[in-house]
């Protein structure tokens, strides 16, 4: 019964997805789907013309993880060595960008950021905005359940200043939280419409940009087929979050 | 000049909460100074600013004529021990001892003989490629005494570090921690919250109450001689009784007056109101003849083996406790007089008692 129930949720995901792939091998999907038979060429279109969005989408989401992680772990040590209650408030705030439409966002760094328009670091700026509460989530946590502020303390006695105790003993003790959230954010910057649909160009077109304008304006069998390639990029990302995340709770954490 | 002193430490957390009051304390050489007391009384706060890991709000600390109160702990060079290991749980045994020395910029020869020197004086050398998760409570506190002493320190801080283990791995790690520190002579400061701890190690005990330092001196002083009513209840069980110090009427001494007995003191504490302080090993049971001390309704009767614990009604209704020889024959319920053997009685200033 369970087994049945677990069988269905399960179809109830991945079917859709599964069939648009299919979908993407049919010469033409008409009433019945492989009515005019197999083929590869939707592939061969979608690389040739729209290749160019996997480059920037991988691009965007490495700058992305990039500066949530140099920026977002000192944030985070900062944050939770913070004993005011400012601290807390600060952390609410950092907070809200999850909580708002991704186009809310992108509207207000549109007004914001004008220099930048027309540039890929624009849409950087803003996965950034929209991932950062995730990193500083992630590691803030780590940071308060790990024994660090007395692990601190023995490498100070020790010898160690600042810097020593973040990258010899800050760093490496929440290493596990820092990977688990840059893999959270690079899919998420990988996957980003919202935001990037207001903030791209021609120029700076990112993947799932790119499989809405295939979807939109060209042909089904198309889009299917960019849905695969898509998911050929994402599905090891998230096999690889979900090992992390398994070895962390069969406590080989140390 | 003492090697390690404080001079008028004050912590003041708000304007009425102290951790730390207006505290002078001198350590000499290879001594081992125990500060002691309940929890609160600002010991672990004493030993954190020696260690630079808080800054006092006044006062000085000093390494021997050094000036080290502005100093960060990274500067300060001591070793410290604490109470639940702190070892850093990313790198192994071999590693967590080497830090202090890669720190110094030892070259990696030194650190490796400096390494397995400690790991062979601590008796871990197993345990090298281990991480702190894989060790036992006791063997990480060794790796963390490793640890604090490979960097050769003028000065072992030591927090409650046997606090966190159990009963029988505490005696043990204790008598391998007097011995430890006697051989490397270090200037320790030391501090507990148990008294046989202290007793066992310390060179001198600092018992502190409320932020102030009671007494310091020698385990025995302390013990046999206490500065008030407060050292005298902390260090082990006492009877303390209020009473007004008068001449005695046999001879030239002094007594005390209780209202319902008289006994007779030994010396004058320099004040009318005073409290007068007896172990309970220090009464005995008084001869037929004999005029008792004092009488008390015995209560409770517990055999502890070795001797048998009398717990007793004074007069006042207030409580006696008494530890006779095991042959004593006493039951609940006698009225028994007491005896104090001479000079084992003490008499302190009732203003000094908390």
């Amino acid at each position: 019964m369970v087994l049945f129930v677990v069988v269905l949720v399960s179809a109830f995901l991945i079917v859709p997805v599964f069939i648009s792939i299919i979908g993407s091998f049919s010469e033409y999907w008409g009433l019945r789907i492989f009515e005019k038979g197999l083929t590869l060429k939707w592939y061969a279109y979608v690389w040739e013309n729209y290749s160019h969005t996997i480059k920037y989408s991988v691009i965007i989401a490495a700058a992305t993880v990039a500066i949530d992680i140099l920026l977002g772990v000192p944030a985070a040590y900062a944050l939770s060595k913070a004993r005011s209650r400012w601290a807390g408030a600060l952390e609410d705030v950092i907070s809200i960008p999850v909580a708002i439409p991704g186009i809310a966002i992108a509207l207000a760094l549109i007004q914001t950021h004008r220099y930048l328009s027309g540039s890929w670091l624009f849409i950087v700026v803003g996965h950034v905005v929209f991932t950062m509460p995730l990193m500083l989530r992630a590691v803030t946590a780590a940071l308060r359940t790990a024994k660090l502020a007395v692990m601190e303390e023995a490498a100070a006695s020790l010898g160690a200043g600042r810097r020593a105790r973040l990258l010899r003993v800050v760093v490496p003790n929440v290493r596990d939280a820092i990977v688990a959230g840059a893999l959270m954010v690079l899919t998420m910057s990988l996957g980003e419409f919202n935001l990037t649909f207001f903030l791209y160009t021609p120029l700076t077109m990112t993947m799932p940009v790119g499989l809405y304008e295939s979807y939109a304006s060209l042909r089904l069998e198309i889009g299917s087929a960019y849905t695969a390639l898509f998911l050929l990029l994402t599905i090891p990302l998230m096999t690889l979050i979900q090992y992390l995340g398994s070895e962390k709770i069969e406590g080989r954490g140390f | 000049m003492a090697h390690l002193a404080m001079n008028r430490l004050t912590k003041q957390y708000t304007k009425s909460v102290y951790a730390v009051r207006e505290l002078s304390l001198e350590v000499q050489k290879g001594e081992t100074m125990v500060l002691v007391g309940p929890s609160g009384c600002g010991k672990t706060t004493t030993l954190r600013i020696t260690a630079g890991l808080e800054v006092p709000t006044s006062g000085r600390v000093l390494f021997g004529d050094k000036d080290v109160t502005s100093l960060p702990p990274e500067r300060r060079g001591v070793g410290m021990v604490f109470q639940n290991y702190a070892l850093f749980a990313n790198m192994t045994v071999a590693q967590n001892i080497a830090f202090g020395l890669e720190m110094r910029g030892a070259s990696r020869d030194r650190i490796q003989r400096q390494v397995t020197s400690m790991m062979n004086m601590m008796g871990i050398a197993e345990l090298a490629a281990r991480k702190p998760a894989q060790l036992s409570g006791g063997q990480q506190q060794r790796v963390a005494f490793a640890r604090a002493l490979a960097i050769e320190p003028e000065y072992l801080l030591l927090d409650e570090p046997l606090t966190a283990l159990d009963a029988k791995l505490r005696d043990n790690l204790r008598v391998e921690l007097a011995r430890l520190l006697k051989e490397l002579n270090i200037t320790a400061l030391y501090v507990t919250h148990d008294l046989t701890e202290a007793m066992a190690l310390g060179d001198r005990i600092a018992v502190m109450n409320d932020g102030r330092i009671q007494q310091c001196d020698t385990p025995r002083q302390i013990y046999h001689n206490p500065a008030n009513a407060f050292v005298a209840g902390f260090i082990g069980r006492t009877n303390c009784y209020r009473g007004q110090l008068k001449p005695s009427h046999e001879g030239n001494g002094l007594a005390v007056d209780l209202g319902f007995a008289i006994l007779p003191v030994p010396d004058d504490p320099g004040a009318r109101e005073v409290v007068v302080i007896f172990r309970p090993e220090d009464l005995r049971i008084a001869a037929p003849q004999e005029k008792p001390h004092l009488v008390a309704r015995i209560t409770d009767v517990l055999f502890l083996g070795a001797r048998i614990r009398g717990i007793g009604r004074l007069a006042n209704e207030e409580e006696i406790i008494i530890d006779l020889e095991n042959t004593a024959n006493v039951r609940p319920g006698d009225n028994v007089g007491f005896c104090l053997y001479p000079g084992k009685i003490v008499v302190r200033s009732a203003d000094g008692e908390t």
